[in-house]
């Protein structure tokens, strides 16, 4: 019994592997046309929810190997490349952190995936949804199990097209389109963050592994902080702290199991995970500590007040969820991870509860919430700041994505009458001279070419065509008496055997 | 409007915002769902004609996709009999007239109906020639030659353009704002520039407790808290509209002489502004229907004022700024829509390739080219000579060919089956003659033929039931109970059941208040609401109180308040709490996982555990009603609060309140009022309970009314319904109907207590209604979720009742339980041919799966309520279809009884049928979509995520399995009397005359029946009463899942 509890950490892979499996075969049943109609559901539904299940109960016989052995910590279990000092592995990191937050989102998985098969029911993206969903399970799971940072990389990303599919889920609606869109860029800073982390490490570690970036306590101070900087903003974006946090109010319009998952439950606390993950490594680093208290304070200030004005009940507990994650931001800042990793849980936990029981707000209360604070009841400004959130949104628009777009207007201005105009394009040549329809050029190059080839053709025009009697006639005349004669030589014999000769002579 | 022309802009704008009342969706906040005609505001028109209406004003589908139909065609559910029919229903002229060849105008037609309009399209065409060859047609052999339609000669683009442009002005005012004219010449919409933040605004103005902190301009209403809010609102820096803050500093503080200084600057002509403000309005018509409701039920808010004008008013100031701003941006000067339409009527050219981009396919270069010259911006001059050379480049690009007439003619001579001598002689002008005759019908009226057709099968199955029955009426010799349960389609099953298993059970239907229409307050509840129709208001009160010593109930309620104190403190204290919040989360976290995790395994085991442990935790409590008043309180009539700027009600609801009134007036004294539809709560104060004499009263008009009025049962149990079920913001629109979407269980209490009386019975016999003693009454409600019934005060069931109570109580159950499994065929999800012990598990799990999106199917497949007496139905498998409200022509010479049944149950089966209908034919428009992204708002409705209008109507999983028509109401009563009845009721006319619903009549001792043509008065039915035979319900509709014909069930027939 012990003996096989110890052999399950090798099969730790298979908790990512499976949902992406589950993800495989539904797809392949939609790609072959197999997934149509009610009878095609229960199938689809069943896969997915086994899978998630049989992930979730490998990581309880792990969990209860952990608890009787002690955790496996740092497993490698295969390369994934390598080339010089660069070496991907596959490796996992099982300690306890890893073990129950990974154990708790799977069984909010497991929970989602059963709750969504009635609610789905008869979609038009019904298997769409639980294909996503199963990517999104082995993405959150390889972000939390990952041994290194590539690997929890790749997970991170996965999240992240999961969570733009189903925020898109509703795609004929545009705002729903839009809104993925947004969040989806918004995410990309964070990524950003992410890969230059990885970058770093991997120029001065050597290394992905998490170990060799959390237990290395005589890094220079600008060697930690650097490399841990890109990961902060990576984290910061993931779980919507500022100023990412509007990403997240606009990530609603998935249907609500989607919205209990991933912004209720798990994917938000992805960033606290990290933080929590490379915490001994932010430890060297005092003033990141206390940029991540001083963003999570302010975070936690901006969501409660956002908070108070929500009139819609999805948005309400979407900034109640901001507002706990912020204050995991400033636990881990002040040093309190023990504390930040039992609220994460225990958060985790309640706003799945309570985001799948969002439609029943009617008879879940009794009377409206207690009012705001006196003190800020009559300010009429911050009043007005909360319901516009701040304007973060607008200026997001108006600093970042305006004069991105007239950037891009600009250079395609530039392109359109210039560039193209200097380069040409095919296709769109025009004749320099009416008499020859068939020398066409567009743009410098194509101009300058036809140029010479009309040159070109002059001369020819020139010597050859001009007629009987040109000098290039004559020219060619003589030219082909000459090289007559030469035939008439060489098909004599003697000529023949010279050149056998000469071939010999050359290969020896 | 142009007789209000004269008065001053303030007692117009109260005019136009009445009318609005008739075109903006009128839900109550979704607590209080009550189903109504969604185009209520329509009724006055004939069915087809407001139809036909409101697509004109909402764009919305006004029947079935005419795909659906032809599916349906190819189903057998609509016939050719059936079309030909219909074609005659709906009045077409001339169907007889020869076209070509011998060939009819109806055959014509009649094929032209099954062929789509709109074949597929030529790229597929064109494929699928290329892939499996050619069709070998003769037609397409001949025709597609000779009828390829040339290109005309491109028209002179001036004109074209002139005249395109007046057209497009003209539409401005009634069917399209400044909004849409810009947004059509320039493909920017402003509204999207400030929708996100005024809907902020409008939730947290009308919100009814989410919102912690709330504008502190509320009060002034709010035009005053938005401009507040918009004075130091930093969003028109960033949206580059910094002159916005001047504008909204030196505005007017009355929101009336901001519409009266602002209109004129948006549109100059008085007489457009009513229909610009309409129209206006109905850019958010979820948002706008909501304030509107609001405005007109102030009793409903939280205190804050809610007016019309305050809302048109932000809505003309924003349609001003942003307006300017693009016509700044677009012409260089800040425009209105009199200086726009000179200036683009002196720029033809520009005009003309700017609407070019909207309305024709270009070639892809072209757009392109035109679409970077279109761009808005400052810096964007293009000078006259490009966009006159761009206007003549497309102005002679040649029209497209059309290319569907061939394969559309070839469909429809296959149709005719014309033999190939006859195909033969077909010259061009036939064909031409004969595609004239197809295309003749408007696609609306092609949609009514459809819906008249499909609305026929079903009558015609129906009918012939009917027919098939009547040999078979038979009374009960000696009932061993009667039952009386609520006319609602789905009792109808409970009920068939019922008597399957108890051959000598009679049971009763009606509308579900039991002619009790009262306010109720259980023992929990903190206020009142109103248990009976909309139409109705109570003037009674019943409370309920705790039979118990003053201190045990005292101490249950101070266990069960700390109980909700704490779920409260958790829900809320969770989300908005920042000391509490992650104290209160730390501490609920692992129940609500463990409550997740059970919940998902074993639902219905869960559910009713927690069910069990709320009841210990709380305490067991017995209740009785504080029924009996000691003496009438005086009361005067009240009248109506009335809302600022709406002055009358709509109409056809004050008619039916006032015909029902004083229908019910002859047998009481007054005590019915009208209240305002939707209404919950009033601001006098309800007479506490019953006298013994208002008691009697009801109770005698309502057993006269069913027609009980001898051969009383050892037991009358009085079965009100109500639908239980988790995690459903539209919870209201599963239960009762005739209790304003609320459990009725209480008016049958109320009813069985009133009737147990020795007092009221006393009364009873002295009108000649003696109610012997061995009857007794008892009452329950039938959860219509899970199939459960609760019983009521069994405690107080005298001992020799007892067995025949646990006798009726045993019989109940079973036939829910048979009910269940009849139910199991619709759901998808349930086990395939359950028994009835599986069937009733599963929908108990059902009812408390906090994942389903449909706990039941509510009245997904209503279609037709029979009004007469139960033999006339009894034995007939009717699918769960049919309202079943019990009526004794007998007794009822005149039709008094039978009108005052019309008069209540019309509005509401009409209401709920016509509700349906409209929800089903246009999910997007008329309901409000699918349940999954719902997102519950302010508590008063729900929107699509986080960011959208507010959707009313049904959701898409309630009226998937809907069968879209109209309610078929067939009454026990002969037409002499029905068309008397039907001439002096104003509310009947307008419902029957008009189309809204189908009125037949039935022959109370005859098997004939007569069907009422609003054109064509009534017409004899001439079918044959012959259907399919089977030995019970089961037999019919086991391993079924689509809508079932009626049949005869040999079971259960005394």
């Amino acid at each position: 019994m012990s003996g096989l509890l110890r052999l399950l950490p090798d099969l730790v892979w298979l908790v990512p592997a499976l949902p992406l499996l589950a993800l495989l075969t539904v797809g392949a049943r939609v790609l072959l046309g197999w997934a149509r109609g009610d009878a095609a559901e229960p199938l689809t539904a069943r896969l997915c929810a086994f899978a998630a299940f049989c992930s979730l109960a490998l990581l309880l016989a792990i969990d209860l190997g952990a608890l009787l052995d002690g955790a496996p910590g740092h497993r490698v279990l295969g390369t994934w490349f390598a080339s010089g000092n660069w070496h991907g592995t596959v490796s996992f990191l099982l300690d306890p952190l890893a073990l129950s937050v990974a154990t708790l989102a799977a069984l909010i998985g497991w929970l989602t995936m059963r709750f969504s098969a009635n609610y789905l029911h008869r979609e038009a993206g019904f298997h769409r949804f639980f294909i996503v969903l199963s990517l999104f399970l082995a993405g959150i799971q390889l972000v939390f199990l990952a041994g290194n940072g590539l690997l929890a990389f790749v997970g991170w990303e996965m999240c992240g097209v999961a969570s733009f599919l189903l925020i898109g889920y509703a795609w004929q609606r545009p705002l729903a389109t839009a809104n993925a869109l947004f969040a989806f860029v918004t995410n990309r800073g964070g990524d950003a963050g992410f890969l230059l982390g990885l970058g770093f490490a991997a120029a001065w570690l050597g290394s992905f592994e998490w170990p060799a970036l959390t237990d290395n306590p005589d890094l220079p101070m600008l060697t930690a902080r650097l490399l841990a900087v890109g990961f902060v903003v990576a984290a910061f974006a993931k779980s919507a702290q500022l100023p990412f946090t509007p990403w997240i109010t606009r990530a609603l319009e998935g249907p609500t199991p989607s919205s209990a998952i991933f912004y209720g439950a798990v994917m938000v606390h992805a960033g606290v995970f990290l933080m929590l993950r490379l915490a001994p490594l932010l430890a060297q680093v005092p003033d990141l500590l206390a940029a991540l208290v001083a963003v999570g304070a302010l975070t936690a200030l901006y969501a409660w007040l956002c908070g108070l004005v929500q009139t819609d009940v999805k948005s309400a507990l979407i900034y109640a969820t901001v507002f706990q994650v912020a204050l995991m931001f400033v636990a881990i800042g002040l040093g309190w991870t023990t504390l930040a990793t039992i609220h994460l849980c225990l958060h985790a936990a309640w706003r799945a509860w309570q985001f799948l029981l969002a439609p029943s707000w009617l008879m879940l209360t009794q009377a409206a919430p207690k009012p705001a604070p006196a003190w800020l009841r009559r300010s009429q400004w911050l009043y007005t700041a909360a319901v516009e959130r701040f304007w973060l949104h607008r200026l997001g628009i108006t600093l970042l994505a305006k004069p991105t777009e007239s950037f891009a207007h600009d250079m395609h201005d530039l392109e359109e009458n210039f560039i193209d105009r200097v380069l040409g394009e095919p296709g769109r040549g025009e004749p320099l001279r009416p008499e020859r329809p068939l020398i066409v050029g567009d743009g410098l190059p194509g101009k300058a070419l036809a140029i010479v080839a009309e040159r070109l053709q002059r001369l020819e025009d020139h010597l050859a065509l001009r007629g009987r009697g040109g000098i290039g006639e004559k020219l060619l005349l003589r030219a082909g008496t000459y090289l007559r004669i030469v035939e008439h030589l060489l098909e004599q014999p003697r000529y023949l055997m010279m050149a056998v000769m000469a071939t010999f002579v050359v290969i020896l | 409007m142009s007789q209000h022309q004269a008065l001053p802009l303030r007692e117009r704008l109260a005019h136009w915002v009445e009318h609005l009342a008739h075109v903006l969706p009128a839900q109550a906040p979704i607590r209080d769902f009550v189903h109504h005609n969604t185009l209520h505001g329509f009724q006055h028109l004939p069915f087809a004609e407001a139809l036909a209406a409101a697509q004109r004003l909402t764009g919305a589908a006004a029947y079935l996709p005419e795909a659906r139909f032809r599916e349906l065609f190819a189903q057998g559910r609509i016939t050719c009999d059936d079309l030909d029919a219909a074609l005659d229903a709906a009045g077409i002229a001339d169907l007889d007239a020869d076209v070509r060849h011998g060939i009819t105008r109806r055959e014509v037609l009649l094929a032209s109906l099954r062929v789509a309009p709109e074949g597929s399209g030529e790229a597929h065409r064109a494929w699928v020639a290329r892939e499996y060859g050619a069709p070998e047609n003769l037609v397409f052999a001949r025709f597609s030659g000779s009828t390829a339609t040339g290109a005309g000669e491109p028209a002179d683009w001036q004109q074209t353009a002139a005249q395109r442009w007046s057209a497009l002005c003209a539409r401005v005012g009634d069917e399209w704002t400044l909004r849409s004219l810009l947004e059509h010449l320039t493909g920017e919409d402003i509204l999207e520039r400030v929708r996100t933040v005024l809907q902020r605004h409008l939730a947290a103005h009308l919100d009814l407790g989410v919102a912690a902190w709330r504008n502190p301009q509320r009060a002034q209403g709010f035009y005053a808290a938005w401009r507040a809010s918009a004075r130091i609102d930093m969003a028109w820096e960033l949206n580059e509209l910094p002159n916005a803050h001047d504008e909204l500093v030196w505005l007017p503080d009355d929101p009336v002489d901001v519409l009266a200084e602002t209109l004129p600057r948006l549109v100059a002509d008085e007489r457009l502004w009513p229909g610009y403000l309409q129209r206006l309005a109905l850019e958010l018509p979820g948002w706008s229907g909501m304030f509107l409701w609001r405005a007109r039920h102030p009793e409903h808010g939280d205190g804050s004022p809610v007016a019309m004008a305050d809302y048109l008013a932000v809505r003309v100031l924003l349609e001003t700024l942003l307006c300017e701003d693009l016509t700044r941006r677009l012409t260089g000067a800040a425009q209105g829509l009199a200086d726009l339409q000179a200036w683009f009527a002196a720029r033809p050219a520009e005009f003309f390739v700017r609407d070019a981009l909207r309305t024709r396919t270009l070639p892809e270069a072209l757009q392109q080219r035109v679409v970077r010259r279109c761009r808005v911006g400052a810096d964007n001059h293009v000078d006259a000579a490009d966009w006159a050379a761009l206007a003549a480049e497309i102005g002679n690009l040649p029209a497209p060919p059309d290319t569907t007439r061939v394969p559309r003619l070839a469909a429809l001579l296959e149709l005719l089956e014309l033999s190939p001598g006859d195909l033969d002689m077909l010259t061009p002008e036939d064909a031409d003659a004969l595609l004239a005759c197809a295309d003749s019908l408007a696609p609306l009226v092609r949609g009514e033929i459809w819906l008249l057709a499909y609305e026929r099968h079903y009558r015609e199955q129906i009918f012939s039931a009917l027919a098939a029955n009547h040999p078979r009426r038979k009374p009960v010799a000696q009932p061993s109970a009667q039952v009386v349960m609520c006319m609602d389609d789905r009792e109808e099953g409970t009920r068939r059941h019922l008597e399957e298993l108890a051959p000598n059970i009679e049971t009763y239907g009606a509308a579900g208040f039991f002619g009790v229409p009262m306010y109720w307050q259980g023992i929990d509840d903190s206020a009142r609401s109103a248990l009976c129709p909309v139409v109705v208001q109570p003037r009674h009160i019943v409370r309920e109180t705790a039979e118990m010593g003053e201190a045990a109930a005292e101490a249950r309620r101070q266990r069960r308040q700390r109980r909700l104190a704490w779920r409260e403190r958790l829900v809320q204290g969770t989300r908005r709490g920042a000391v509490a919040g992650p104290l209160l989360t730390a501490a609920a976290a692992a129940p609500a996982l463990a409550a997740l995790v059970a919940g998902s395994l074993a639902p219905g085991w869960f559910g009713q555990a927690v069910q069990r442990w709320r009841e210990q935790i709380d305490g067991k409590v017995t209740t009785r009603l504080q029924l009996t008043a000691t003496a009438a309180a005086e009361v005067t009539p009240e009248t109506p609060q009335t809302p600022i700027y709406s002055s009358h009600r709509r109409r056809p609801v004050s008619s039916a309140s006032a015909s029902l009134d004083s229908g019910l007036r002859r047998n009481d004294d007054s005590e019915i009022n009208q209240r305002p539809p939707g209404a919950g709560a009033m601001t006098d104060t309800p007479q506490e309970g019953f006298t013994d004499d208002q008691q009697a009263a009801r109770v005698e008009t309502f057993l006269r009314m069913i027609g009980l009025t001898g051969r009383f049962a050892p037991l009358v149990l009085m079965l009100g319904h109500g639908s239980g079920s988790r995690n459903n913001p539209h919870l209201s629109a599963y239960d009762c109907g005739a209790c304003s979407g609320r459990h009725g269980g209480p008016n049958a209490r109320a009813f069985a207590a009133m009737a147990n009386r020795p007092e009221v019975r006393a009364r009873l016999a002295a009108s000649g209604l003696p109610i012997p003693e061995t009857t007794w009454f008892v009452a329950a409600e039938h959860n219509t979720c899970d199939d459960g019934i609760e019983w009521y005060d069994l405690d107080h069931l005298p001992a020799p009742f007892q067995s025949a109570q646990e006798q009726l109580l045993g019989q109940l159950a079973e036939a829910c339980r048979a009910h269940a499994a009849e139910r199991c065929r619709r759901l998808a999800s349930a086990p395939l041919r359950p028994s009835p012990w599986l069937a009733r598990q599963h929908v108990v799990g059902r009812g408390h799966d906090i994942s389903q999106a449909r706990p039941e199917l509510g009245h997904a497949t209503n279609a037709a309520a029979f009004i007469g007496r139960r033999e006339m139905s009894r034995g007939l498998f009717l699918d769960r279809r049919v309202f079943l409200i019990s009526y004794d022509p007998s007794r009822d010479d005149d039709g008094g009884i039978v009108e005052n049944i019309l008069l209540a149950a019309g509005p509401v089966g009409a209401g709920i049928s016509l509700e349906y209908y409209f929800s089903t034919v246009d999910n997007e428009r008329y309901g409000c979509g699918s349940k999954v992204t719902h997102n519950l708002t302010g508590l008063f409705g729900v929107m699509e995520g986080a960011d959208s209008d507010l959707r009313t109507g049904l959701p898409w999983q309630m009226v998937e399995i809907h069968e879209a028509m109209r309610l078929l109401v067939v009454v026990e009563q002969t037409p002499e009397v029905l068309t008397a009845i039907v001439a002096r009721q104003p509310a009947l006319q307008e419902l029957i005359g008009n189309g809204w619903i189908v009125l037949a009549a039935k022959n109370p001792s005859t098997a004939t029946i007569d069907l009422h043509c609003p054109r064509r008065g009534w017409l004899p039915w001439t079918g044959a009463g012959v259907l399919p035979q089977v030995g019970r319900s089961a037999d019919w509709f086991a391993g079924e899942n689509d809508a079932l014909a009626p049949a005869v069930v040999l079971r259960g027939m005394p």
